[in-house]
């Protein structure tokens, strides 16, 4: 148990980076061809009526230029950290412009931005590689990040054992029921059963619960991890929420050190893009 | 003190605020700390109970010239190249996904009158409640997207009904343990909208 908060956690910050960069950088295109519509004052009454937003909204074509700009350098590894406070600022504008497409990802990836534009994120898979100056600020970031992540899974948890559906084991056929496609989904026969919806439903209240202390204990921690992505990957698949289920995936990472990172990525690999001589 | 302490304390101090905050606070407090620092999450919850839809009924000259389901709209969008499902998304969140906070005010404000002897305030909250209003502008809005997308169409007119519609438990059909399902199956709001010539 010890190990889990001693150990170096130096690789996955740098992973993370480019990785989340690529999501925000897929996404921010996908959204391009709906930009004549969402930011049109005219047929989108749901964006927000500050001044400042008003300016964006006005050159979006511009913003959405710049942040892309942005997610480059900051997936190449240029600028250091303020190019992750950069996307940080932009993410946040971002949330503020589509507030109606918002996720709970979206919400969990401010913080986890937040914390990261402290974390030592250049030393590994960067044009110029930069380690970082300030090592205990670094180390507090990364731990922010996993804190966050632990309360994500305890507060959903606590509140899940609260929920009147939650308690009566019907909240995951009301979930699953609310995405179109469900009636021809390979779900739908199993979510329509008593036995199946409920056996569901408390294995989530019960995996949720005993995420922290599964990931904190060396000898169980992959296999939590692989479980969390397996019920991710279900949902990205039947509920279509791509980037909120690849953004929590990402953080997982966080959760591994760096040995066990190193047993993970082939010998090359690691000789090649994590290897210590800078 | 050692810098490093320094800093270690303060870490402490902020993650010992925000699980309190997120654990323990009342729905004020947090409404306050919400911008700054996460205040919880409830994720994969069932957001609601119902399932929504509006009708267009689009006149020209008081003859109806083409009447469509917004769910079959959306769901059409959904059939083009996966490349293009993010604008189906974006056309889903606009002018269908607000349509449960619609609902949910005529709930409340019926239950209120059943429950609590308070006059039924839905239609007054719908043209001065700003996230109401909003919500009903971007039904409107959907009108003139669609005669923009299919110039073939002349209207001049239409007419716009939102309808909600309980979801039935397969495996426990008579469980109405819900005020949704006491208000039932039913057009809950209608409005129009006329075009510019």
């Amino acid at each position: 148990m010890k190990e889990f908060w001693t150990a170096e956690r130096k690789i996955y910050p740098s992973v993370f980076r480019v990785l989340i960069g690529l999501v925000l950088l897929v996404d921010l295109i996908s959204i391009y061809p709906s930009s004549e519509l969402l930011f049109n004052p005219e047929l989108n009454a749901l964006l927000p009526d500050s001044e400042f937003i008003g300016i964006l909204i006005k050159h979006s074509s511009v913003f959405l230029l710049t942040y892309g700009l942005v997610l480059i350098a900051f997936m190449l590894g240029t600028g250091r950290n303020f190019t992750s406070f950069l996307v940080f600022c932009f993410h946040l504008l971002m949330m503020q412009l589509t507030h109606a497409l918002l996720t709970w990802g979206d919400i969990i990836l401010k913080f986890s931005l937040l914390y990261f534009v402290f974390a030592d994120s250049f030393r590994y898979l960067s044009l110029q590689k930069y380690p970082s100056k300030f090592e205990s600020i670094a180390k507090l970031a990364v731990w922010s990040i996993i804190l966050h992540i632990f309360l994500i899974y305890l507060n959903n948890a606590y509140f899940k054992i609260t929920d009147k559906d939650w308690q009566q084991g019907i909240a995951v056929y009301y979930s699953f029921s609310q995405y179109p496609g469900f009636h021809e989904s390979l779900w739908h026969p199993a979510i329509s059963n008593e036995f199946w919806t409920k056996t569901l439903n408390y294995f989530i209240i019960f995996q949720q619960l005993t995420f922290v202390p599964l990931v904190i204990w060396k000898k169980t921690r992959i296999g939590a991890i692989l479980l969390s992505c397996f019920i991710h990957l279900t949902m990205l698949y039947e509920f279509g929420l791509w980037k909120f289920e690849i953004i929590v995936m990402l953080h997982y990472g966080f959760l591994l050190n760096d040995k066990e990172w190193r047993k993970i990525f082939p010998t090359p690999m690691n000789k090649k893009w994590f290897s210590d001589s800078i | 003190m050692n810098p490093k302490r320094l800093l270690f304390t303060l870490f402490l101090l902020y993650w010992v605020v925000v699980y309190g905050v997120t654990f323990f606070a009342g729905k004020n407090l947090k409404s306050q700390f919400r911008e700054s620092i996460p205040t919880g999450y409830r994720m994969f919850a069932p957001v609601t109970n119902t399932q929504y839809d509006a009708v267009y009924r689009f006149y020209l000259k008081n003859e109806t010239v083409k009447e469509i389901k917004l769910s079959d709209y959306i769901n059409a969008q959904y059939d083009k190249p996966i490349y293009l499902h993010k604008n189906a998304y974006v056309k889903d969140k606009l002018f269908q996904g607000s349509l449960k906070v619609l609902d949910f005010r005529y709930q409340k404000s019926l239950y209120d009158e059943l429950y609590k002897n308070k006059e039924n305030d839905f239609e007054t909250q719908t043209i001065q409640n700003p996230e109401l209003s909003k919500i009903i502008t971007n039904l409107k809005n959907f009108a003139q997207y669609y005669l923009n997308e299919n110039p073939g169409i002349k209207a001049d007119s239409v007419v716009i009904s939102v309808s909600r519609n309980p979801f039935i438990l397969p495996f426990a059909p008579e469980y109405k343990d819900d005020f949704t399902h006491k208000v039932g199956k039913k057009i809950f709001y209608t409005t129009f909208q006329k075009f510019n010539p």
